[in-house]
């Protein structure tokens, strides 16, 4: 049983590893590479897979990337611990008091439906053009994610736990901490990857629109010369990137949704 | 034995009466249910009483009461309800039917949830717990979260998570009521090896005659609504009793029927 489930992992991941090495075969061979002269896609715009692999391996070697790359999930990573901190607090008040949701919720929506990016050229031009525009587009993403999620979490709470919790001669503190903290970090955290994810988006945005360091302006300079290779592999060191802080993310939530039962944890 | 009728009262509700408004009275649209009028019911010290009624006859309405759940804004009420206990931060624990276990929390960390409001140290809670788990036999699953246990060893966990703290009064809503018959029959014999070994002061509510009688030192029937107490009656069968030799005794049948039969009036 078990040597067999083994087998079958190896054997997809021998798969996996054949369809992304055939693809970057046919990328290369397609684009000139191979001694094939072929040019059915231009490698002027597309690149080919051993060019970026090589501007990758220079960039690192002269310590081109080292500085954008610390400064993009610096800026990412900030805007998701603030908009988390912030996301709870005013997920909590609004939940714990009516009176102010019921003002503020119009904002809210509207703010909410505003498309994010729009919001860059306004945050470069406030913040300039260092990490803090790029930390507060991020949070401004964020922060919505987890204050809705933390709404609903207050709102699900079982009230029969509420109950138990007061007969047991538990005070308003401790249906806080028992009661509604772990409720609410439950929706919190099941919603950690897309809160991740959503950092990342509103660092590079805001590094597209106005930056002085980072990969999402280390792109757009690239892309200015025509500098193909460069483009790809920073798309590829975002991809790195994005999966990294992904499985960390995956590894944070499967610790602290342990008490979960798997067909809820996604 | 069985307690005197000059044992301490622990419980008294004197022409008790309450109406349920809910939302609809909340919008001012008035009307609402009357749950109970002029109920009297007076639990002493070491009393197990169960009371029995048909659903939605406001059972559960006397446990809120009593537990101090009712919202002033659920209805009014009127008439006295009074609880005595002796030492103010642990006086009743409340075991409903649906089991309220903390998801998040593993099986230890559930039972010893009431000593941990009332900040007793971890070592100390944990002790205390372990034993209760041991008593109802779910040893070794102490670090299982609630969704990796069954039905029935959630609701023994309910159930001894209140007994662990230990409280004065213990008020069970229909606990066994969402259990198949076989798992109901053993902790059926749980709760009575468990209260015979403490004799704490019990109300407990269920609409199963045959459980009130197999438990109880009285039971206590109730009209339909509006709720009030039709009889009350003393199960004068010695403990430790044993749920299956009692199920065929002839005291059993016979208390059991002349019960039953008032039961019946009291549906139509």
């Amino acid at each position: 049983m078990m040597g067999k489930t083994k087998r079958e992992d190896l054997m997809v991941l021998a798969g996996r590893v054949a369809v992304i090495g055939l693809s970057l075969l046919v990328w290369e061979g397609l684009a000139g590479g191979l001694g094939s002269g072929l040019r059915v896609i231009d490698p002027v715009l597309f690149s080919r897979p051993s060019l970026v692999a090589r501007d990758l391996y220079v960039g690192f070697a002269r310590g081109e990337f080292q500085g954008d790359l610390i400064f993009t999930v610096e800026a990412a990573l900030a805007g998701l611990a603030l908009g988390m901190t912030t996301g709870i607090m005013v997920g909590l008040l609004f939940a714990y008091s009516k009176w102010l949701s019921r003002l503020l919720d119009p904002l809210m929506v509207a703010f909410n439906s505003l498309p994010r990016p729009a919001l860059g050229p306004v945050l470069v031009l406030v913040f300039g053009l260092g990490i803090t525009s790029k930390i507060v587009l991020s949070w401004s993403i964020v922060f919505f994610v987890v204050f809705y999620n933390t709404y609903i979490g207050v709102l699900s709470v079982d009230p029969d736990l509420i109950k138990v919790t007061r007969v047991m001669g538990g005070s308003k503190t401790h249906i806080f901490r028992h009661v509604i903290v772990p409720s609410v970090f439950s929706w919190v955290f099941a919603a950690l990857r897309v809160s991740v994810a959503f950092a990342l988006v509103g660092a590079v945005v805001g590094e597209f629109v106005g930056s002085t360091k980072g990969l999402g302006y280390e792109m757009e300079a690239a892309r200015g010369v025509l500098n193909s290779d460069r483009v790809y592999a920073v798309l590829f060191i975002l991809m790195m990137v994005g999966v990294v802080l992904t499985e960390a993310s995956k590894l944070v939530e499967t610790r602290l949704l342990r008490w979960r039962p798997p067909s809820v944890a996604l | 034995m069985e307690p005197e009728e000059t044992a301490r009262e622990k419980i008294v509700l004197q022409d008790v009466s309450a109406r349920y408004v809910g939302t609809a009275g909340r919008n001012g649209q008035g009307g609402g249910v009357e749950v109970l009028r002029n109920l009297n019911l007076t639990v002493r010290e070491g009393e197990f009483v169960s009371i029995v009624g048909p659903s939605g006859c406001g059972k559960s309405t006397i446990l809120n009461l009593v537990a101090d759940l009712w919202n002033p804004l659920d209805g009014p009420v009127k008439g006295t309800i009074a609880v005595h206990h002796e030492h103010l931060r642990r006086p009743i624990g409340y075991i409903l039917q649906k089991d309220t276990l903390f998801p998040w929390r593993t099986l230890l960390e559930n039972v010893s949830f009431g000593l941990e409001l009332h900040g007793m140290p971890k070592r100390e809670r944990y002790a205390i717990a372990r034993k209760w788990i041991s008593r109802v036999g779910l040893d070794g699953f102490e670090h299982n979260f609630p969704y990796q246990l069954s039905g029935g060893m959630r609701q023994r966990a309910n159930i001894i998570r209140v007994l662990a703290y230990d409280p004065e009064i213990i008020l069970m809503d229909e606990p066994l009521g969402a259990l198949d018959a076989h798992t109901r029959m053993i902790l059926q014999q749980q709760i009575l090896d468990l209260w015979a070994a403490s004799r704490k002061t019990v109300l407990f509510v269920t609409h199963d005659l045959e459980e009130a009688v197999l438990l109880s030192t009285r039971v206590v029937l109730i009209t339909k609504r509006p709720a009030k107490v039709q009889n009350s009656r003393r199960v004068d069968i010695a403990y430790p009793r044993s749920v299956m030799d009692l199920k065929l005794s002839p005291d059993f049948r016979s208390i059991y029927e002349e019960l039953w039969k008032e039961f019946c009036e009291a549906l139509r």
